[in-house]
């Protein structure tokens, strides 16, 4: 049986105000297998962060199970937090600490001395600026001190919530070298985030969610495999005879604005042989490959419309 | 242990606390100076004119019918209790009536000064408390910190108690550089032994002023840790110092005994007394006096800290941290 990092069961946030009461996170029930990357998606405002902050015990659930570990958090959350490395939303430091002082101050409460900042500042590529005040650093090292500043409890898990954010590409690219590295070393790592390309690229597991529920949950290619449809574009002169034919051959046909999409697999070859046959040419023939992107838009979408 | 070490040195680091510290030194300074130079010695041309004008003045008829006037009722002269000095002793023209400065009395200082210092020590760590952990909320830090600390209890005493320590700490060297200069300059200046207890006396009022800034810079920090915004707990302080107290005493004479300056004078003066003036006056309008004890002002302070740092852990466990 897959040990689990995080599980959470019927997990609810609900906030009051006086213009009423508002659901953040709806009945969630989570599971983060260890090891690997694994993607944690949603639309704004769908509940990721809320889920984030309550599983670190900086907001309280107002109901549902909560364990990182096997150990039941908040309630046991001491015990655990040790192997726990965070970012939730923003890096948030003292501006006019540098960003030694900042990291020291934090090694200092879980026991570790210069040599594991000085290690940790080397790892994140901020050597050289770690003496400068915090609020004169760009976004981007802002987002690596923050980093640095998870690995200085050498982390089981890192859960890190839109860790590029502001970045630049060379920013983007050099979190998800780090996060890709942190995963094959045996670091669990949860990642939200928007960016789907960047999900796919380096996650091993997705979970999406939409108002504060769990839409789907597994493996990437099984999450983007069961749901989005794969097939061939056909480019072609004549799209309504071109799309005729294809449905007396009993395939299934999609007419869109200047192509066909046939679903399914298909074989390139017996497709343009039965084309040529009926006189019409293929222009264009492109396999449509389902991505996280389109699974994610369908799945929230549809969400979406239920809410509505 | 290591948490409030881990505070005491984030304290430490934040610039605008050391400037508050600087500010509180500047001050005491200021104060000091001020009183050693209005207390400075008198020259002694200056006091031989004084002794002069004061044996002229003794010579005056007005003089001999004043303590004429005192031996037959000496209550009206020398108040209720007439001590042992004389009419004559006591009316007599002396040299330090014609000196426009009084020499350095420590003895008589130790009543008011002390109040002072506590005054501006207090407000002082008011702000260091507040500033401390405002400062923490508006970076929003405070999510940092309890990543690596989750146990809200030990998070928020830990910054209690470096709190309370720093301030402690700052009305202590307050007090001791005002008063070691007061002393160092009454040994210079003048050859009167201070009365026995003295020392006694003044270390147990210095201690009262070292308690006093703590609960200070504890309940900076206890408001602020509740509202989560340093600028609103100036604005009630500055609010309940400006009108909340002048608004309370004229809307409710019976709450005298329930103000912080009341009390603080109490606490610092060990007892102090206030005078209470009925809410309609018909014949005449006869004001009681009502003594305010160190007890009393004790109770206060301890009852309004305890309640005030309850409900900020309280709050701090429940809330939830941006």
């Amino acid at each position: 049986m897959t040990e689990l990092v995080i599980e959470t069961t019927d997990l609810r946030k609900e906030y009051r105000s006086r213009k009423g009461r508002f659901v953040a996170v709806k009945g969630l029930s989570l599971e983060v297998p260890r090891g690997g990357v694994h993607g944690f998606l949603g639309p704004n405002g769908s509940g990721k962060t809320t889920t984030i902050r309550m599983l670190l015990g900086l907001a309280r659930a107002s109901s549902g199970r909560m364990m990182l570990f096997g150990h039941e958090v908040p309630k046991q959350l001491p015990t655990v937090v040790r192997r726990v490395g965070a970012i939730v939303e923003q890096p948030k430091f003292m501006p006019g600490f540098t960003g030694r002082n900042n990291l020291m101050l934090l090694a200092r409460t879980i026991g570790e001395g210069r040599s594991k900042v000085d290690e940790v500042i080397d790892t994140v590529g901020l050597t050289g600026r770690d003496q400068d005040r915090y609020r004169s650093y760009s976004l981007g090292m802002k987002q690596r001190l923050a980093i640095a500043g998870a690995l200085l409890k050498d982390p089981e898990l890192l859960i890190l919530d839109e860790p590029t954010n502001g970045l630049d590409p060379s920013g983007i690219r050099e979190i998800r070298e780090t996060i890709r590295t942190l995963g094959e070393s045996g670091v669990t790592v949860l990642l939200s985030s928007h960016i789907l390309a960047e999900v796919q690229q380096v996650c091993d597991g997705v979970s999406i969610i939409g108002h504060g529920s769990l839409l789907a949950s597994g493996p990437v290619t099984e999450v983007v495999g069961a749901r989005a449809s794969t097939g061939v574009r056909v480019g072609l002169a004549d799209l309504a005879a071109g799309a005729s034919t294809l449905q007396q051959a009993g395939y299934d046909v999609r007419r869109e604005t200047e192509h066909l999409v046939v679903n399914s697999s298909v074989d390139p070859a017996a497709l343009t042989e039965l084309l040529s046959h009926a006189g019409l040419y293929v222009n264009e023939l492109t396999p449509v490959r389902a991505d996280l992107e389109t699974v994610f838009l369908e799945l929230t979408e549809a969400d979406r419309q239920e809410t509505l | 242990m290591k948490l409030v070490l881990v505070e005491l040195t984030r304290l430490r680091s934040r610039r605008a606390i050391a400037v508050l510290i600087a500010g509180a030194f500047v001050i005491a300074a200021i104060l000091l100076g001020n009183q050693l130079w209005s207390d400075r010695p008198v020259p002694a041309s200056e006091l031989a004119a004084a002794q002069a004008r004061a044996d002229r003045e003794a010579k005056q008829p007005y003089v001999a019918r004043e303590i004429r006037r005192c031996e037959r009722n000496p209550q009206d002269y020398l108040g209720p209790t007439p001590s042992d000095a004389s009419c004559a002793e006591a009316l007599k023209p002396r040299a330090e009536w014609f000196l426009n400065r009084q020499p350095l009395d420590p003895v008589n200082l130790s009543r008011d000064l002390p109040l002072g210092i506590a005054l501006f020590t207090g407000v002082i760590a008011v702000l260091i408390g507040a500033t401390m952990i405002g400062a923490e909320w508006s970076a929003g830090s405070v999510g940092t910190q309890l990543l690596f600390e989750s146990r809200r209890n030990q998070v928020w005493t830990a910054k209690a108690v470096a709190i309370g320590a720093a301030t402690a700490v700052l009305g202590l060297l307050v007090f001791t550089l005002v008063w070691t200069g007061i002393l160092l300059a009454y040994q210079a200046w003048s050859e009167t032994p201070l009365p026995d207890g003295f020392s006694r006396d003044l270390s147990e009022t210095g201690l009262r002023v070292v308690a006093f800034t703590a609960v200070a810079g504890l309940a900076g920090y206890a408001i602020t840790m509740a509202v989560r915004h340093t600028v609103v707990v100036l604005g009630m302080m500055l609010a309940y110092s400006v009108i909340g107290e002048a608004f309370l005493r004229g809307f409710f004479p019976r709450v005298e005994p329930w103000l912080v300056s009341n009390n603080t004078f109490a606490w610092i003066q060990d007892g102090y007394e206030i005078t209470l003036y009925p809410d309609q006056c018909f014949d005449e309008c006869r004001p009681t006096v009502e003594k305010l004890t160190l007890l009393d002002s004790a109770v206060y302070f301890g009852v309004l800290t305890a309640v005030l740092l309850g409900l900020s852990l309280l709050i701090f466990r429940r809330r939830d941290v941006p």
